[in-house]
């Protein structure tokens, strides 16, 4: 993989533990967001690892990296869509991407979810603290 | 008679084990559309119910004849060949016993339904549960698999414990409910075991296999886990039996209405265990253990359950006692196998089956009778009742002496059996023992004869000594006394012509349990016999003590009172509250509420499984970063910038609307390298979904009071959190760059890329994947998002519980200001 785009996410990573150890809550959502965001790039960038020895960017790819929807415009192709049979080996993994595309939607099931908490929360105990929170049990 | 006319006629029509299906899934079938008829029968509901329960005890009528000839009633549907799970039914003499027992009590409770439930209880639910129990009780009866067994077995107690809590809002039915669900339906997981323990022996569940087959008799016999299997199986028959340590749930139960009292927990469901230890009888016999182990309990519990329903004030907590005492009867005489006469405990105990249930549930639906007119149950309260209701004292009479063990009703039977029996018995082990057994016998009588009395003498004779509850006291209707009336009639006419009942009943039992049995005589009169004299010593002692009843009370209270520890109830209310609390505790220090806690350990993890090892790799001249993955195109260097600025302003922005927006815009950036990492399908569902997350991230904070995170703790804290969050992504980051040092798994998606053309027609491989390759993995996350959906409305829904005590008169201002409904926004000042 790239090294900056593993930069990135292991950034957007360690920013994402950050917010959650804080101790608003909306914060530890904006968390949760950020982690989502970089797990899903982290897989999608895997998807064009090579199954080399050290994991490299095909360069054939690369080079078209410039156009965002610029593999083979003029016969109606966009990666990773193929027509008949081809070097398969040529396009970046589907199976990485639908399970990401999934995981995209169901992160969105778990945003509402907390979100949906956290106005319950404020709306019962009036605080967006999880300390105070914490020493409301009981 | 009916029987008669049944007796010649086979079954070249019908196969038996359609109507055995047919008699255990009716109950099944109208509790499931009971709630249908329910809405146009009303409060009438219960005559339906009462008229499957006759069905039911119609067609084991049918049966009867059958299996006095001794055919064999059995049918079989594979169910799990492979493990030797059938669904397989089989009718012998003890199941039909149990069934026309469980039928025949079920028309009377069901009947008497009609008059003590009011038209204001929940009767849809009242009656489905009650058909529910008839039918896993029938299942119990007929069940030829163990695993089946099993499986009704645990219905019955799942269906007392919904009909024990019947009463949801009081706090005892709920206690007695949760009590006897752990102990029966524990005591049945314990059974569990035991009968996989004798499938792993003999390699069948089938119980008509296990049961008559020599062979397999003898080789569980000589198995060295014999004692382990027959002490799990008894666990679970004393456990639904109430007999031994496991007796403390039935006094508690008698918190069900007392039909259901009637019904399970005196006549039916704590039979089942007594029909456990009978089916296993030719299993387990004529050992030393199965002697010990069941007599031993036995006696034990009938002595010690008859002791303690002296001090019961409780009408049907003296039942529940006697109750327990009388089962005990039961399986002490299952417990007996002699030499000289190797039936003669099976006889005795069988007879008693039939007469317990017919006394015990009159008496039962006399005290609802007298507990519906008073409006008590202490029996302090009562009082000169027979001047108000002669019929109800009557009938009590005749099921109280019944129960004492008074000629000439079935009772009286029964217990001489059990007398000889004991006598019999005692003589065998030879010893102090021909003696002991023979008092212990005795001493039962005794305890049964005084509390039967106490019944007829505190609630009916003397003088009232409640004198407004009395003047409010008067016969009941007639739905409530009719079936008494029939169970009375039954325990003079057992008693009186008890050959019928043997010869269709009782002996084909017999035959089932010990094949080829001498018949069972029993009459009335019989001379001066050794059981005739203990009966009569039994009615004299009884009466001697009868003059200290109060004194033996007020001893037992006093030994209460000052040894509270001393109870078994005790023990297990320490061991149910304290699991309560002790897990409390547990889960409260380890789930301590702020996620602080649970991210340091889990950064102790990451350090050490990652970091530690990873960063070792690394300076021991081991490759991560090579040199030619650093490259990029420009436009990249310039997107993963932005990413990052969004990222750090998302973070810090104190304001909750600069924060959203930041991360609003994240969420495009990330859109957008979707497309550059060359997956347009990701980048659209992206842009839909970040667009929906930033409407739902502003609906919410629209509706919070602050608009702003609170403030930030102190710098140390900031700082922790900070090289916190630097670890495990600097750990994340080594973990990517490692990921090329384990050899590459080849990638499967070949197989879509190939098949997408072919097999679905599409070319879009990610689509493919999602719509069709990977079919289900789309339902499951359909699936939680309908969850979530439903997750989100309930917490919408729910109200706050703390909030609406505490500031009640504030909510109110405020209600007209805020409305529910968390999609409709109302505009704010932000």
């Amino acid at each position: 993989m790239n090294f900056f785009i593993a930069l990135l996410v292991s950034f957007l990573f360690g920013l994402g533990i950050y917010l959650i150890l804080n101790r608003d809550i909306m914060k530890i959502a904006i968390g949760f967001g950020i982690m989502g965001h970089a797990t899903n790039i982290f897989i999608v960038a895997s998807g064009i690892l090579q199954g080399e020895f050290v994991p490299i960017i095909i360069t054939k790819i690369n080079e078209y990296t410039t156009f965002i929807f610029g593999d083979d415009l003029a016969s109606g192709i966009i990666a990773p869509i193929i027509e008949g049979t081809s070097e398969a080996g040529m396009y970046a993994d589907p199976l990485t991407q639908a399970l990401v595309l999934t995981a995209i939607v169901i992160s969105f099931a778990t945003t509402a979810v907390i979100l949906t908490l956290i106005y319950h929360i404020d709306k019962e105990f009036e605080t967006t603290d999880v300390n105070k929170l914490g020493r409301m049990k009981g | 008679m009916l029987l008669a006319l049944l007796y010649d006629r086979s079954f070249d029509s019908v196969d038996p084990f359609i109507i055995l299906a047919f008699i255990i899934f009716l109950p099944f079938a109208a509790a499931f559309v009971l709630p249908i008829i329910g809405s146009k029968m009303k409060e009438k509901i219960g005559w339906f119910a009462t008229l499957i329960s006759f069905i039911c005890f119609l067609a084991v009528l049918y049966l009867i004849p059958n299996v006095s000839r001794e055919e064999n009633l059995s049918g079989i549907i594979p169910w799990i060949n492979e493990l030797g799970i059938n669904f397989s039914l089989r009718a012998d003499g003890l199941s039909i016993l149990l069934a026309a027992i469980v039928s025949f009590i079920g028309i009377m409770i069901m009947f008497y339904s009609n008059g003590y439930m009011s038209p204001k209880d929940d009767l849809n639910r009242y009656y489905q549960y009650l058909l529910v129990f008839m039918g896993s009780m029938l299942g119990i009866a007929f069940s030829d698999n163990l695993i089946l067994l099993f499986l009704f077995w645990e219905l019955t107690s799942i269906s007392s414990f919904l009909l024990i809590g019947y009463y949801r809002d009081t706090e005892k039915s709920i206690y007695g409910a949760r009590k006897a669900l752990l102990i029966t339906a524990g005591g049945g997981l314990f059974m569990l075991l035991g009968f996989i323990a004798i499938g792993l022996v003999t390699g069948t569940y089938e119980i008509s296999q296990i049961v008559s087959n020599p062979e397999i008799i003898l080789n569980l016999k000589s198995s060295p886990d014999f004692a382990g299997i027959l002490i799990l199986i008894l666990i679970g028959a004393f456990a639904k039996s109430a007999q031994g340590i496991f007796y403390i749930w039935l006094p508690n139960a008698m918190e069900a209405p007392t039909p259901v009292s009637a019904f399970l927990h005196s006549a039916t469901m704590v039979k089942a265990g007594i029909f456990l230890i009978a089916r296993f009888h030719p299993v387990f016999s004529g050992t030393d253990l199965w002697f010990y182990l069941v007599s031993g309990t036995g006696m034990i519990t009938m002595i010690f359950a008859g002791y303690i329903a002296i001090r019961q004030t409780d009408l049907k907590a003296i039942l529940a006692y006697s109750t327990i005492s009388q089962l005990a009867y039961l399986v002490t005489m299952y417990g007996f196998t002699t030499e000289i006469l190797p039936t003669i405990g099976v006889s005795a105990a069988t007879f008693h089956l039939l007469n317990h249930s017919t006394f015990k549930a009159c008496l039962f639906l006399i005290v609802g009778i007298v507990a519906h007119e008073l409006g008590t149950r202490d029996i302090r309260e009562m009082g000169g009742l027979a001047k108000k209701m002669p019929i109800t004292f009557i009938i009590a009479i005749i099921a109280a002496a019944s129960m004492a063990g008074i000629p000439p009703f079935n009772g009286y039977l029964s217990k001489e059996l059990f007398y000889e029996s004991s006598i019999i018995m005692g003589q065998q082990i030879g010893g102090i023992w021909s003696a002991i057994i023979p008092m212990t016998a005795l001493a039962g009588g005794v305890l049964t004869f005084m509390y039967s009395l106490r019944l007829i003498h505190k609630v009916f004779l003397g003088k009232p000594a409640n004198e407004e509850m009395y003047s409010k006291a008067h016969e009941p209707g007639a739905i409530m006394l009719i079936p008494p009336i029939i169970l009375a009639a039954l325990i003079v006419l057992i008693g009186l012509f008890p050959d019928l009942f043997i010869e269709y009943l009782v002996q084909p039992a017999i035959n089932s349990i010990a094949p080829g049995s001498e018949k069972l005589h029993v009459q009335l009169w019989h001379g001066f016999t050794r059981p005739f004299i203990m009966t009569v010593f039994t009615i004299a002692i009884g009466l001697f003590f009868y003059m200290k009843y109060d004194e033996i009370a007020e001893s037992q209270n006093r030994f209460c009172s000052n040894y509270k520890w001393f109870s078994l109830n005790n023990l297990y209310d320490k061991a149910v509250n304290n699991a309560r609390s002790e897990s409390a505790k547990i889960s409260g220090s380890i789930q301590r509420g702020p996620p602080t806690g649970y991210i340091i350990w889990m950064l102790v993890f990451t350090i050490f499984l990652i970091l530690i090892p990873l960063s070792g790799f690394y300076f021991s001249g081991g490759n991560l970063f090579d040199p030619s993955i650093m490259r990029l195109p420009a436009s990249e260097y310039f997107l993963l910038a932005i990413i990052v600025i969004t990222a750090i302003g998302a973070a810090i922005a104190p304001k909750y609307i600069v924060a959203i927006m930041s991360l609003s815009a994240m969420g495009y950036l990330v859109a957008l390298l979707y497309a550059y990492l060359k997956a347009p399908d990701l980048a659209m569902t992206q842009v839909c979904v970040e667009t929906l997350s930033t409407i739902l991230f502003l609906a919410v904070i629209m509706k919070l009071r602050k608009k702003e995170a609170v403030n930030p703790d102190p710098r140390s804290d900031q700082i922790t959190k900070l090289l916190i969050g630097f670890i495990s992504g600097f750990s994340f980051l080594l973990v990517i760059m490692a990921t090329g040092i384990v050899e590459p798994f080849v990638p499967f998606s070949e197989y879509f890329i190939e098949n997408a053309i072919e097999l679905t027609g599409g070319r879009n491989i990610v689509n493919v994947i999602v719509v069709d390759f990977r079919g289900y993995d789309t339902i499951g996350e359909i699936t939680v998002l309908s969850l979530a959906a439903l997750c989100v409305y309930n917490i919408i829904r729910a109200k706050g519980m703390k909030k609406e005590k505490k500031k009640e008169s504030k909510e109110e201002e405020e209600s007209t200001n805020i409305t529910d409904n968390i999609t409709d926004i109302v505009p704010e000042e932000i």
